[in-house]
Order: structure tokens, then sequence, then C-alpha cells
């Protein structure tokens, strides 16, 4: 086990410094530099030179990268365009971030395993086909037409909820007040709506595979009711995965909600990979990337660790 | 079905070569009806001729692979047998799913092939008709600049589906091949290629998407190579498979006969994932579909004005209150093919596979 782990983190680094690496080198391929977004259109050309002596242009790439990347370990990567530290950054949109994800996450879960398992036992029915018919048009539905259409009906024709931005500074907790949740709805209900339909499908599918095996046949066979079967017996095994997949859609956080939260205005982690991205705030991304990398590194870890875990069969050396 | 088409097109008579001329001879009798009644001339710009061939190419490819697919099976099969290919066909036929994505595909590629002769040019603006809602007219309405939108959504398809689908042949295609070369080499090569999968699955792929295609500008080609290279799942999903069948006794005994590993590779191994490959490969066009509209979205996948299905919605979002057109129908087109892609990928999984009917 301690070997697996070790094995595992030195995987996880050498992905971390090859991705450093290829952001480092994407973004230096680019033509053009931050200075000259940041100068504006029409400034003197001496202006730029200035600006770019001041973010450290003028350096070798090898010494802008280990600055960059040593910046990161100690904390000193700042960002170009906010002119702050990257953590300070970083902190104020995490929490957004947070709480969104959350809210989206429980939402799915709720909807998800109850309809997946309904679908399961009531495989091939009316019930069934809805139910899939449903999964399948939320895994093909783009997440920013979600959102504006919920915008459009109940923001602009029903007036129940604010079309969009959070409501409150951008330090604060949304899901403490009222009117942060009426702003939370949007975002977090079209990015529950995708993984909602994924985490449907993957509980109908575990449960109707386990539902094949012999101990429930035997199950059913010594007479015991389909409650205790399904939620005593089969459900047990089928979470497995559904469990497991919780966890990956943790990173929806960061991933799905790009776009969720560029339509919402929500001011989150995934708006400032947007945002750092048109700014050209080159110390901003690294550092961006890289943590958002090593979040991804963590939650595929514990993915792992909890599927072993909830399934003894699976042995790490 | 009332007509028993789907057995007729699988019978052996209709050999490889035969599908495709029929299916390239049937888009042209489509082009010269369509022209026929609406008596309009046919385009002359470049770049509804590009439209047109990329369509056309990409949809022969998916025809290729197909018939790729079910000569592969035959080779193997008893004469006489009904074909696997014929099964699955005849499968997919009686699937009201697959009968219902393959019908809607088919009207998609319809439209976007004759886009140009059906409707009014997509980048005409006429500043007296801004915002009309739908009407005889305007079947779908206008836009901001007076452009129709039907005539936009519509010429909007043939970039959706022509990227979409080239992007996925050329992501199939390298997927595939780096997943095969993973899962029978093993070793080093299968621990470089699994690293660089890896990497590629540290952060999200949008992010990645976006960033390349503001730093190196968001041409066409390039939509395409980021699509088509930087999702990898493929070639996992191979590995997996390959892996498992090189210790299959057919495997092992072809190679101790003294075959080379290439001929293994594509003489036995490559028919046992290709139903799987095929499956991949419906649902990757739809989530390619979904990832370019995502960027258009961002502004940064097709450049206005052409019309994108993405970028046709951020234009309109700001205006939509006044005219909700604008952001429902781009979406509803983007959300059709995505949904037609899925069911069409879900029914073949089924008809190719009976004991994974359902599963996710």
């Amino acid at each position: 086990m301690a070997s697996y782990l070790i094995r595992r983190l030195f995987q996880s680094l050498f992905v971390l410094l090859a991705l450093s690496l290829i952001i480092f080198f994407i973004l230096k391929a680019a033509p053009g530099n931050i200075a000259q977004i940041m100068a504006g259109i029409g400034a003197k050309p001496e202006d730029i030179a200035n600006l770019e002596e001041r973010l450290g242009l003028h350096s070798p790439w090898p010494v802008q990268y280990w600055r960059f990347l040593s910046g990161f370990f100690t904390g000193d990567l700042r960002s170009a365009a906010f002119n702050e530290p990257l953590l300070d950054v970083m902190s104020r949109r995490l929490l957004a971030s947070f709480e969104l994800g959350l809210v989206a996450i429980v939402l799915s879960i709720l909807f998800s395993v109850p309809a997946g398992i309904l679908a399961a036992i009531r495989h091939n029915t009316l019930v069934d086909y809805g139910v899939t018919l449903f999964a399948l048009a939320g895994i093909s539905v783009p997440v920013f037409w979600i959102a504006l259409l919920l915008m459009l009906v109940f923001g602009s024709w029903l007036r129940w909820l604010p079309i969009s931005g959070r409501g409150m500074d951008v330090g604060g907790l949304s899901i403490l007040t009222l009117d942060g949740w009426r702003h939370l709805v949007i975002p977090a209900s079209s990015l529950a709506f995708i993984q909602m339909a994924m985490n449907t499908r993957l509980t109908r599918s575990c449960l109707l595979e386990v539902l094949q095996q012999d101990y429930i046949t035997t199950a059913w066979s010594k007479g015991l009711r389909e409650r205790t079967v399904i939620l005593r017996h089969a459900l047990r095994n089928a979470m497995i995965p559904v469990v497991t997949n919780i966890g990956l859609m943790a990173q929806m956080l960061f991933a799905g909600a790009i776009l969720t939260e560029t339509v919402t205005a929500w001011p989150g982690v995934g708006r400032l990979v947007y945002q750092a991205i048109i700014m050209r705030d080159e110390p901003l991304l690294f550092g961006l990337t890289l943590i958002i990398a090593l979040f991804f590194q963590v939650t595929y870890l514990v993915v792992d660790l909890l599927y072993a875990y909830l399934n003894p069969v699976i042995v790490y050396d | 079905m009332a007509f028993p088409w789907a057995s007729c097109l699988s019978q052996r008579r209709f050999t490889a070569a035969s599908l495709l001329i029929v299916y390239e001879a049937s888009i042209v009798v489509l082009l010269v009806l369509t022209l026929r009644f609406t008596g309009r001339a046919p385009p002359k710009s470049a770049w509804d001729t590009l439209g047109t061939f990329l369509i056309l190419g990409s949809i022969s490819l998916l025809v290729r692979l197909f018939v790729l697919f079910r000569a592969v099976r035959h080779r193997d099969s008893e004469p006489g047998a009904a074909s696997h290919g014929r099964i699955t066909l005849n499968r997919l036929m009686g699937d009201p799913k697959g009968v219902c994505a393959i019908g809607v595909l088919l009207v998609l590629c319809y439209l976007a092939v004759v886009a140009p002769l059906i409707t009014g040019d997509p980048m005409v603006m006429v500043f007296s008709e801004t915002l009309r809602p739908p009407s005889a007219e305007h079947l779908l309405g206008t836009d901001l600049y007076g452009r129709d939108l039907f005539s936009r959504i519509a010429h909007g398809a043939r970039y959706t589906l022509g990227i979409g689908v080239t992007a996925t042949v050329l992501n199939i295609l390298l997927g595939t091949t780096l997943g095969m070369i993973a899962g029978f080499a093993r070793g080093v090569t299968d621990a470089i290629i699994m690293r660089i999968l890896e990497i590629l699955n540290s952060i999200p792929f949008l992010m990645l998407a976006i960033l390349i295609v503001a730093v190196f500008g968001s041409s066409i080609p390039m939509l395409i190579v980021v699509l088509s290279v930087f999702v990898l799942q493929p070639a996992r999903i191979v590995r997996g498979q390959v892996l498992e069948l090189r210790e299959k006794d057919f495997v092992q005994a072809t190679l101790a006969l003294g075959a080379t590993p290439a001929r293994v590779l594509f003489r036995h191994i490559l028919p046992n994932v290709l139903s799987t490959v095929l499956v991949v490969a419906s649902i990757r066009v739809g989530q390619n579909i979904l990832s370019l509209a995502g960027l258009s979205f961002l502004g940064m996948g097709i450049a206005p004005p052409t019309p994108s299905w993405g970028s046709m919605l951020q234009e309109g979002r700001a205006y939509i209150q006044g005219a909700p057109w604008l952001g429902i129908f781009p979406g509803a087109a983007i959300f059709i093919t995505v949904l037609a892609f899925n069911l069409f990928g879900d029914s073949l999984r089924d008809a190719l596979d009976p004991r994974l009917r359902g599963s996710a």
C-alpha cells in the first residue's frame, strides 16, 4: 500500500511538472504579450517596453519558467492583471466556486440516484424509457443554453429569480442568505443538470448489472421483500461505482463551471480561468492551471482509494 | 418498418462499393431535385464549396468506416450465415430510437448540404428588418442585424456537422491507434502513452481548448485539431480492450504461429474492438459538437459573422428578453443534433452487443 502511494505521488508530480512546461510553452509561443494588452491600444512603444521590463518579460525563457515555478511554491506568483498574489485572487473565487459546486452535486445526487433505481427496477417499462430518454437529453444539452433558458423563463418572464451575478461582495457566502440562494438557483441547477443525467445512467446500469447476479436470485428465492432485495442486497454493490463517480463530479467545481459561470456571471474559478485567458495573464494562468491540476490529481487518488475501500476485491499492491 | 430496405441494403449483392455509390448518387439526386424545385443557381462562394466538400467528405468517411466494419466482419463468417453487419443493421432499424436518430441525422445532413439553395444568404444584413419575430417570411425570425435566423441555422449546420464529424474521425483514428499500440506493446510504450493521457486528463478539456484557441487563433483547421488531438478517451477504452484480448487463446496462438504484431493487431484485434470504436465515435461526435458550441459561445470558436450555433447564442444573449427566438432556436439546434448522435450511439451499442443494452 505504501509503495503504491509513493508510486502514485511520483506519477502525479511528473504529470504536474510536464503540464507546467506545456502550459508555459503554449503561453510563450503566442504572438503578443500581456504588456501590450495592459498598455492598451495606441500605447507608446517605450511604455510597453517599460511594462515588459517590470513584468520580467525580457529574461530568457528558462529564467521566466523558473520564476513562475518557484513563485508558485513560495506564494510569490503575482497576477499581472489584478496585481495581487495568486492566492488572494484565487481564495475569493474559490468560495463561490465551492458553494456552487456543492449545491449542484447535492442537487444532482438527490435526483439521479432515485431516478436511476426506479428505472432499473422497472426495467423495460415506460418509466424506464422515460428516465433513460430524460438522462440522454441531459447529456445532450449545452449547459449554457439551459442556463439561458432558465434565465429567460424564471428571470425575465416570471421575474422570480435574479438573472445573474451573486448579489453580494465577492468574499461572502451565498448559502447563508435568502438572496444568495435566489442567485444560486439558476447556475446550480444548470450545472447539476448534466451531472444528474450522467449519474442517473450510471446508477441505472450498475443496478441492472448487479440485479442479474446469482446472489440476487438467491435473495429473491428466499422470498425476501422487493425493498429488502433492492435496498439491502443489490444497492450496496451497485452504489460502489456511483459513489466513486461522485468524487469525479467534484471536478466540475472547476471543469464544467467555465461555461456556467461565464453565462451567469458567477464569480468563481471557472470564470477566473476565462478572464485570465482573455487578459493573457500569464502568471495567473500558470498558477491556476497547476492548482486545478493538483486538485484533479487529488480527486483521482481519492476516487481510487475510495474504490478499493468500498470494493475489497480490488487490492493495490 | 413497412419496406425491409435495411435487410435489402445488407444483402450480399450490395457490396461495399455499391453502397458508397448509392449513397453518393442519392446526395446528387437530392441536390438536383432541390435545385429544380427552388430554381436557384448553385453557390459560387469559396466557403460554400469548402463547406459542402467538408460535409460530404466527412459523411463519406463515416460510411466508409461502416463499410470497412462490414467487410471485416464478413470475411470471417460462414457463407450463408447472416453477417454481423446485417444483423446489426436489422436490429438498428427495428429500434425506434435508432430509426428516429438516423432520420433526424439524415434531415440535418440534407439541410446542411442544400442550405445555400433553399435559404437566403446568412450574411446579408437588412437593417429595416432587425429583431423580427418568426413569421412566414422569416421562418425563425431575424437577428440584431436583420439576418434571417433560419438561413443562419441551416448554414450553421454545415460547419457544426463538418467540423464535428471530421474531428471525430481524426480523433478516433488517433485514439484507436494509440490505444492498440499501448495495449499490445505494454511496457515502456504503454507507460509513455498513458502518461500523455494522464497529462491531458489533468485539467478540464475546455480550459486547454480555450487556451490553445486563444493563443493560436481559431481557424477551422485549428478547431478540428484541438477537438481531435486533445481528447483521447477512445485510446483509454481501446487499450483496456486490447489488454484483455491479447491474453485470449486465439491471439496467443496466432502469435505462436509466427504472425507479425501488425498482422495480429489489424487482422485479429481490430475487428474485435471495432464495434466499441463505432459506438464511442458516434457519442464523440455529439461531445465534439457540444465543445465546439461552447467554444463559439465563449467567442473562441468559429468567428462571426460566419454562422455558428454557439456564437449565434452569444450574439443573441443580450437581446433574449425582447427577442427570445434568438436564444431558443440556435440552442435547440445544438440540442437536437447532439441528442440524435447520442441516441444513435445508444441504439448502435444495443444493436452491436445486446448484452450491453442500456448500460452507460
